[in-house]
C-alpha cells in the first residue's frame, strides 16, 4: 500500500501541472469561442434589422415577374430516398420562380426511388446529350422526362458514385445559368428560390453564389410538400438541434456573410453560377465536405484571378430538412461534418493566414481552424480534466462549479441571443410552448449533447487524419409529418 | 486552474452577469412575443370587419359606393391600421378598381404624405414614400422621384426607379438608363424592368444609350430593346452585333435581334455563326436564328450539329426543331445516314431499356449507320418533341 502512494502523488503533481498549463487556456478558449459567436449574432441582427425594414418595399414580386430573372436548374441528388422523394420533387416543382427546371440525379439507389418518380410523374426515357463539362466518376444509365413534356423535370439515373459525383452529373445536365443544389429531403419555402436568386439580379456581374438557411423540419406539419405549421420536434435530440441550427446556421452564417467571410454554403440549399462552378471543375468527389470545399475553392480561384466577386447568405425564406433523431445517426453526421472540415482545411492549408486571399485567408479560415476544427479537442480536454481533477482532489469543487457556470452559462447566453433574434426577426415558432421548448433546449444542450458531439467530432478528425474511405451520408428518413385533410 | 482565476471576484461577477443577461434575454424574448400577439390581435380586430370592404373595392364590386364612403369616413386611428392593406391591394389590381383605390388613398392624404416624406431624413421613410407614389401612379411626383435616382441610399434609388417605371412616363427612360453607371447605381434588373413598363414609346429614347460608356448600360439597353420588340432598333442592334467590343453586349444584341424578329437581322446573325467567335455568342446567334424563322436558317444551322462545342450544337438542334417542318426534316435526314452513339466529351442517353445488354449490343452492331455527334443532337431534339418509349 505504502509503495503505491508515491505513484499517486506523482500523478497528482503531473495533473496539477497539466491543469495549470491548459486549464486557463481551455477556459479562455471557451469564452473566446462564445464571444465570437456573440459577435456573429450581433452582425446578423444588424442584417436582419435592415432586412425587416426593407420588407414593405423589397419588391420581391418584381423578381418574380421580371423576364430578366435568370433561369435556374434545381439539382437534387438522391440516394435511397423512396420515402420522401416524390413529395420533395412536387414541392420543388411548385416553387414560385419564373423559369426553372428540376434535375433529379438518382445515384444508383437500391430502393424504389426511381420507380416512385417514374410512377408519380409519368416519366419516359429520353435521348439526351449531356456534355462532360465537369468530370464524373460513374456513368449515366438513362435520362427520363415527363411524357407530356411538363413539368420541367429531368431524372438522370446513374451508377452509384457518391453525392458530389451525382451533383457533378446534375451540373453537366443543367441547362440554365444558375444551379441550385438541394438535398432530396429538403422542403423549400415557396419563395425560397426567389430569395436566393435576388442577389444575382441585383449584382449580376459579381455575385457567384448564395446560400440559403436550413431549418429543422422534425415536428412541423407538412401538407403537399409545404410546411403548414412550424412546431418544435417531439424528441429532445432534435429540439436541441433547432437551437443549434439557429445559432450556427441562421445567425452564424449571416454574420459571416455580412463581413464577406462566408465559407460554407450548405449542400442542402445553395445557388451557384453554373459557369463559375464549371470553371472551378465542379464538386470534388473525393472530398467528404464537398459543399464547403467548393465554396473555399471558388474563393481561392476567384481571388487568384483577381475577379471581383461576392458569395452571400440569405436568411429568409428557408429550406427545411430532417435532422437526426437518434444518437447513432447524429454521430455519423457529426463525424462526417468534422471530417469534411478537417480535410478542407488540410487541402487549402496554404490559404490559412495568407493575406492574398483577403478576409477569407486572414480571418475566416484561421477562425475555422481555431474555433471549429480544434474546438472539440479542447472541449473534450475540459470534460476529461475537470472531473479527473475533482476525483484526485486537485480542483476545488466550488471553484470548478463556478467556472462551469461561467463557461456553460455563456454558451447558453449565446444560444438565447440567437433565439431572441429569431423571435424578433422571423417569429417562426408561433406557439408559446415551442418557444419555451427551444429556450429550454438552449440549456439542455450543455448537458450531454455538447460533450457527445465533441467526442464524435474528435472521431471525425481522427478519421480525416487516418484517411479512411468516404461514403454517402446515410440518413434514416422517417418521412414528413402530414397534416390531416 | 491557475491562481489568477481561482478565488477571483471576476468569476463570481461573470456568473452573476451571465445569469442576469440570460434572464434578461428570456424576458425580452417573451415580451416581444407578447407584444407581437397583442398588436397582431388588435390589428386583426380592426382589419377583420373592414377587409371585405377593401376587397369589394379591389374587385370593382362597390356598386352603391357604400364601401368607399365607409372607408373614406374612417377615424384616423382606424385608417392607419387599414392603409397598408389598401396600398398592398393597389399593387395587385388594374382598371377601375385601381382608380377607386387610388382615389381613396389620395382622399386620405396618402399621396400628400408620400410627397412630403420623399425628401425626409430617414432612408426607410423616403423609400416607403417612393413606393407609395409609384403605386399611386402619381404623375406629379415624377420630378421628385427623378431627384431620388441619385439618392445616397441604394434602397431609395431602387424604389424610385421602380416607381418611375410604374408611373410610365417614357421621357424618364434615359434618366433610368443613366442609373446603371456612375457612383450611385441601381441593379440592371430593376432598371430594365422599369424601362419595360414604360412601353415601346421609350425605345427611341434608349437608342443613344447603345453607345453608353458603361458596359452594363449597353448590355441592359440591348436586352430591353429586344424585350420591347423595338423594330426600329434592328439596324442599331446589327451594328452592335458586328462592332461592339464586349462579348456579353453582343450576346444580348443577338438575343434581341431574335426577339424582334426582323428579317434584316439574318445576315448579321449568319455572319456571327460562320465566324470563329466565342461559342456562347455563336450559340446565342443560332438560337436567335431559330426564332427569326428564316428559310436560310436550315442551311446555316445544319452544319452546326457537327460542332465540337456542346452549346453551339445543342442550340442549333433546338433551333432547327423550332423552325418547324423544314428544320425537323433536316434533323431526320441526319438520322437517315448516321446514328446516335457514344461520342467523346459527351454522354448520350438512349431509349434502349436494356442498356449494356447483349441484345442492345447486337442491335447496335447490326446497324450499318456510322455514329455521329450530329445524329445525337438530332435525335435529342426530335425526341424532345415527341412521346418517348415508356419504361
Amino acid at each position: 500500500m505504502s509503495g503505491r502512494l508515491p505513484d499517486l502523488t506523482a500523478v497528482r503533481a503531473a495533473l496539477v501541472t497539466i491543469l495549470d498549463a491548459i486549464g486557463d487556456v481551455v477556459f479562455w478558449y471557451f469564452l473566446a469561442i462564445n464571444s465570437s459567436y456573440l459577435v456573429l449574432i450581433l452582425l446578423a441582427s444588424v442584417e436582419f434589422t435592415q432586412y425587416l425594414r426593407r420588407q414593405s418595399y423589397a419588391g420581391r414580386e418584381e423578381t418574380y415577374v421580371s423576364p430578366l430573372t435568370p433561369a435556374v436548374s434545381v439539382l437534387v441528388p438522391a440516394y435511397n430516398e423512396e420515402i420522401t422523394i416524390v413529395e420533395s420533387v412536387r414541392a420543388m416543382l411548385a416553387l414560385r420562380y419564373p423559369t426553372f427546371e428540376v434535375v433529379v440525379v438518382v445515384d444508383g439507389s437500391t430502393d424504389q426511388t426511381l420507380a416512385r418518380l417514374i410512377d408519380a410523374f409519368g416519366l419516359v426515357r429520353t435521348v439526351r446529350v449531356v456534355p462532360d463539362d465537369v468530370p464524373t466518376r460513374s456513368p449515366i444509365l438513362a435520362s427520363y422526362a415527363p411524357r407530356a413534356g411538363v413539368p420541367a423535370l429531368t431524372v438522370i439515373h446513374k451508377v452509384n458514385g457518391g453525392r458530389a459525383d451525382a451533383l457533378n452529373t446534375g451540373l453537366n445536365a443543367a441547362r440554365n445559368p444558375l444551379v441550385c443544389m438541394v438535398d432530396a429531403d429538403s422542403l423549400l419555402d415557396p419563395d425560397a428560390l426567389l430569395a436566393v436568386a435576388q442577389p444575382f439580379g441585383d449584382d449580376p456581374l459579381r455575385v457567384v453564389a448564395t446560400g440559403g438557411v436550413i431549418r429543422v423540419v422534425n415536428g412541423c406539419t407538412v401538407r403537399a410538400g409545404r410546411i403548414t405549421e412550424v412546431r418544435a420536434p417531439r424528441q429532445w435530440l432534435a429540439r436541441i438541434q433547432v437551437a443549434e441550427y439557429l445559432r450556427a446556421f441562421l445567425l452564424g452564417r449571416t454574420g459571416w456573410s455580412k463581413v464577406d467571410g462566408l465559407l460554407v454554403i450548405s449542400g442542402a440549399f445553395g445557388l451557384f453560377r453554373r459557369d463559375v462552378v464549371v470553371a472551378a471543375g465542379g464538386l470534388d468527389s473525393t472530398s467528404i465536405g464537398e459543399d464547403a470545399e467548393l465554396v473555399v475553392r471558388l474563393h481561392r480561384q476567384l481571388r487568384r484571378q483577381g475577379d471581383p466577386y461576392r458569395i452571400l447568405f440569405v436568411g429568409e425564406p428557408v429550406s427545411w430538412t430532417e435532422v437526426p433523431s437518434t444518437t447513432e445517426v447524429l454521430g455519423r453526421q457529426r463525424r462526417r461534418w468534422q471530417r469534411g472540415l478537417v480535410e478542407l482545411l488540410a487541402k487549402h492549408a496554404r490559404m490559412i493566414g495568407n493575406p492574398r486571399y483577403g478576409r477569407i485567408g486572414t480571418v475566416a479560415l484561421p477562425y475555422f481552424l481555431l474555433f471549429e476544427a480544434l474546438a472539440p479537442v479542447l472541449e473534450l480536454a475540459g470534460v476529461i480534466l475537470v472531473p479527473l481533477g475533482l476525483v484526485l482532489g486537485v480542483v476545488d469543487p466550488g471553484f470548478a462549479l463556478q467556472l462551469l457556470l461561467v463557461a456553460y452559462g455563456y454558451a447558453v447566453l449565446v444560444t438565447l441571443a440567437a433565439v431572441a433574434v429569431e423571435e424578433f426577426a422571423f417569429h417562426r415558432y408561433k406557439r408559446w410552448r415551442d418557444l419555451a421548448i427551444i429556450i429550454l433546449a438552449a440549456v439542455v444542450e450543455n448537458f450531454g449533447f455538447r460533450q457527445l458531439t465533441a467526442w464524435w467530432r474528435v472521431q471525425g478528425s481522427y478519421q480525416a487524419l487516418r484517411r479512411t474511405r468516404a461514403e454517402w451520408g446515410v440518413m434514416t428518413r422517417t418521412g414528413f409529418e402530414q397534416s390531416p385533410d | 486552474m491557475s491562481d489568477a482565476l481561482a478565488g477571483s471576484a471576476i468569476v463570481l461577477w461573470s456568473i452573476a452577469g451571465v445569469l442576469v443577461l440570460c434572464a434578461g434575454l428570456v424576458t425580452v424574448t417573451a415580451a416581444r412575443r407578447l407584444w407581437v400577439e397583442i398588436t397582431t390581435r388588435r390589428r386583426e380586430a380592426i382589419e377583420h370587419p373592414l377587409r371585405p370592404l377593401v376587397l369589394t373595392l379591389a374587385a370593382d364590386a362597390d356598386e352603391d359606393g357604400e364601401a368607399l364612403r365607409t372607408l373614406a369616413a374612417l377615424p384616423a386611428v382606424t385608417w392607419v391600421a387599414i392603409e397598408p392593406l389598401v396600398v398592398r391591394m393597389l399593387g395587385k389590381v388594374r382598371g377601375d378598381a385601381r382608380g377607386t383605390l387610388t382615389g381613396l388613398l389620395e382622399s386620405r392624404g396618402a399621396a400628400e404624405r408620400a410627397r412630403r416624406d420623399i425628401t425626409r431624413r430617414g432612408s426607410v421613410r423616403r423609400a416607403r414614400a417612393a413606393e407609395t407614389l409609384g403605386l399611386l401612379g402619381d404623375e406629379s411626383a415624377v420630378d421628385a422621384l427623378r431627384d431620388r435616382l441619385t439618392d445616397r441610399s441604394a434602397d431609395v434609388r431602387r424604389v424610385a426607379v421602380r416607381a418611375l417605371g410604374r408611373i410610365g412616363d417614357p421621357a424618364v427612360a434615359p434618366a433610368l438608363i443613366g442609373t446603371l453607371a456612375g457612383a450611385r447605381t441601381v441593379p440592371a434588373q430593376s432598371v430594365i424592368q422599369a424601362v419595360l413598363r414604360l412601353g415601346t414609346g421609350a425605345a427611341p429614347l434608349l437608342l443613344p444609350a447603345l453607345h453608353d460608356r458603361s458596359d452594363t448600360g449597353r448590355a441592359a439597353v440591348a436586352e430591353v430593346l429586344g424585350l420591347l420588340r423595338a423594330v426600329a432598333a434592328t439596324q442599331p442592334l446589327i451594328s452592335v452585333l458586328r462592332e461592339e467590343p464586349v462579348r456579353d453586349v453582343r450576346v444580348r444584341a443577338a438575343k434581341a435581334l431574335g426577339a424582334i424578329g426582323h428579317p434584316a437581322g439574318v445576315d448579321a446573325l449568319v455572319g456571327v455563326i460562320r465566324s470563329a467567335e466565342h461559342p456562347a455568342l455563336r450559340a446565342a446567334a443560332a438560337r436567335a436564328l431559330g426564332e427569326l424563322g428564316s428559310e436560310r436558317a436550315v442551311r446555316v444551322l445544319l452544319p452546326l450539329l457537327y460542332e465540337p462545342e456542346h452549346v453551339v450544337a445543342d442550340a442549333a438542334a433546338t433551333s432547327l426543331h423550332q423552325l418547324g417542318a423544314p428544320g425537323r426534316a433536316a434533323l431526320a435526314s441526319v438520322l437517315s445516314t448516321t446514328r446516335p452513339g457514344p461520342i467523346a466529351g459527351r454522354t448520350v442517353t438512349d431509349l434502349d431499356t436494356e442498356w449494356g445488354s447483349d441484345r442492345a449490343r447486337a442491335a447496335l452492331a447490326a446497324d450499318p449507320r456510322p455514329v455521329s455527334a450530329a445524329a445525337c443532337y438530332a435525335a435529342a431534339a426530335l425526341d424532345a418533341g415527341r412521346m418517348a418509349q415508356p419504361e
